[in-house]
């Protein structure tokens, strides 16, 4: 597919870049595996989907058991995970303008910081939530084993919790791969700029939608009562 | 312009397609409104939290009683400011193909499906059996439709009373004994209009059974060679099989 010349050095990889024969032109193809790609954001909005409907649904069913579920929750880690999220996502953004614009040392500086943010969430979220409750039998479902349970339904609180959280620090953690990977090519073939950048393109697709579904999960995780 | 209007012809291009091209550029989006956006987001973030804590001090500092629904709605209305801010110019719906927006509103569309079937569902249970358990129970078997109360009570005096409360008991025979006090009739009488209404016509007043299938003359009576019955005489009509239920 990638048709980059990995012996020349004479031209970054943008240029060199040539777009697949069953294209009319490099615009076209952009737009078709952009396309491509939301219609792939749309099956990972329908499984989040699938996720916040439990989760409004246990919520409904067992509101006492959510509040108590939530007080665990410490509000300033999940907020400091907001911010870096939202900063991950503007640098993304920014990355894409650097590329559009040529601007191959900011596109690699916007980069790298969206990848720091990004295991920087997932630290805080292993080290500072996810290690400390599971140590205290905090856990999901029937694996939950902390004899002070707020609620008799607490356990069904922190599946959802487990599951949606999960599903989110992987997609996290597959964002912050594929950036990774754009970074590499940035680095090594300059493989990005005005004229070719759809794989950069949608990776920060992938990592706007991942920010999205954190802002939604934020509030309904750790701002009830 | 017409696409066949071209003044030479490209035969890569037969239908000159190229010319209708989207050649529109990509939006870049600028380095202000992009900064604007963030800190409209880490704003929004800071309200949302500050909502929260405004909202757990009256309740618990100044006693307040705040509807269940308040927390969620604010905490929501500004996730969906902040949500949509970061489709439309992070993501860049706003300035993109109409396509991709369509595709996102699919998949809302398809979210409040979800919803909305699942939450009628959930919050019907239980109620769903409450006017349908007296008539239908768990089990899913015929013998178990049953009727959960209904007194007959027939005065001798042309007035046939019904208190739909204290009869127990499978429905056909509720429906059975409301008949027969209502129209006055026989037993005997009931038992000929029964046969009659099941187009059993072979004197025994039995219906077909898992081991036995009896001819019966109704939608299709040319087809039966016995031909209706006649005999209305016949003792077999006034007494169908005791163990048959009426209505079966």
């Amino acid at each position: 597919m990638t048709t980059i010349d990995t012996h020349s050095k004479r031209q970054p990889g943008w240029k060199r870049y040539a777009f697949a024969n069953h294209f009319r032109n490099a615009e076209d193809e952009f737009d078709a595996c952009k396309l491509g790609f939301w219609l792939f954001l749309a099956t990972e909005i329908l499984l989040f989907a699938g996720l916040f409907c439990a989760y409004a649904m246990y919520r409904v069913k067992f509101p006492e058991a959510f509040a108590a579920g939530s007080h665990h929750l410490d509000i300033r880690w999940g907020g400091l995970n907001t911010l870096v999220l939202l900063v991950s996502s503007f640098t993304v953004a920014m990355s894409i303008r650097c590329a559009q614009l040529d601007n191959q040392k900011w596109l690699r500086i916007n980069l790298v910081i969206t990848i720091l943010c990004a295991f920087m969430f997932f630290f805080i979220k292993l080290t500072f939530e996810y290690i400390p409750k599971w140590s205290h039998g905090i856990r999901p479902g029937v694996l939950y084993s902390n004899p002070f349970a707020g609620h008799p339904q607490e356990p069904v609180w922190w599946s959802v919790y487990y599951g949606a959280t999960g599903i989110h620090a992987l997609h996290v953690l597959i964002g912050a791969s594929l950036l990774l990977w754009c970074l590499y090519r940035s680095l090594r073939y300059k493989a990005y700029g005005p004229t070719h950048y759809t794989m950069l393109e949608n990776s920060g697709l992938y990592w706007h939608l991942v920010d999205v579904i954190w802002i939604f999960l934020f509030p309904l995780l750790y701002l009830i009562h | 312009m017409q696409p066949h209007q071209s003044a030479a012809f490209d035969p890569n291009d037969p239908h000159g397609f190229a010319e209708l091209g989207e050649h529109h550029g990509h939006h870049i989006t600028s380095a202000r409104t992009l900064v604007t956006i963030i800190l409209v987001l880490v704003g929004l973030t800071a309200l949302t939290v500050g909502a929260s804590e405004v909202e757990t001090y009256l309740t618990t500092e100044m006693g307040w009683l705040l509807p269940d629904w308040l927390n969620a709605a604010i905490a929501m209305s500004i996730a969906v400011v902040k949500g949509a801010l970061v489709l439309m110019f992070f993501m860049a719906l706003k300035y993109e193909n109409p396509l991709y927006t369509i595709i996102f509103l699919f998949c809302m569309f398809a979210f409040a499906l979800f919803l909305g079937l699942t939450g009628m569902e959930v919050d019907n249970r239980g109620h769903l059996y409450d006017w349908k358990k007296g008539v239908i129970t768990e089990g899913g078997l015929g013998g178990s439709v049953m009727y959960p109360g209904a007194t007959i009570h027939d005065d001798h005096a042309g007035t046939v009373t019904f208190a739909p409360d204290s009869f127990s008991g499978p429905l056909t025979e509720y429906l059975k004994a409301k008949y027969i006090a209502e129209t006055g009739i026989s037993e005997e009488e009931y038992h000929r209009r029964w046969a009659e209404a099941n187009h059993v016509h072979d004197h025994t007043g039995v219906l077909s059974t898992a081991d036995r299938s009896l001819a019966r003359t109704g939608l299709s009576g040319a087809l039966d060679t016995a031909g209706p019955d006649t005999d209305h005489g016949d003792a077999g009509h006034a007494e169908p099989a005791p163990d048959q239920p009426a209505g079966h």
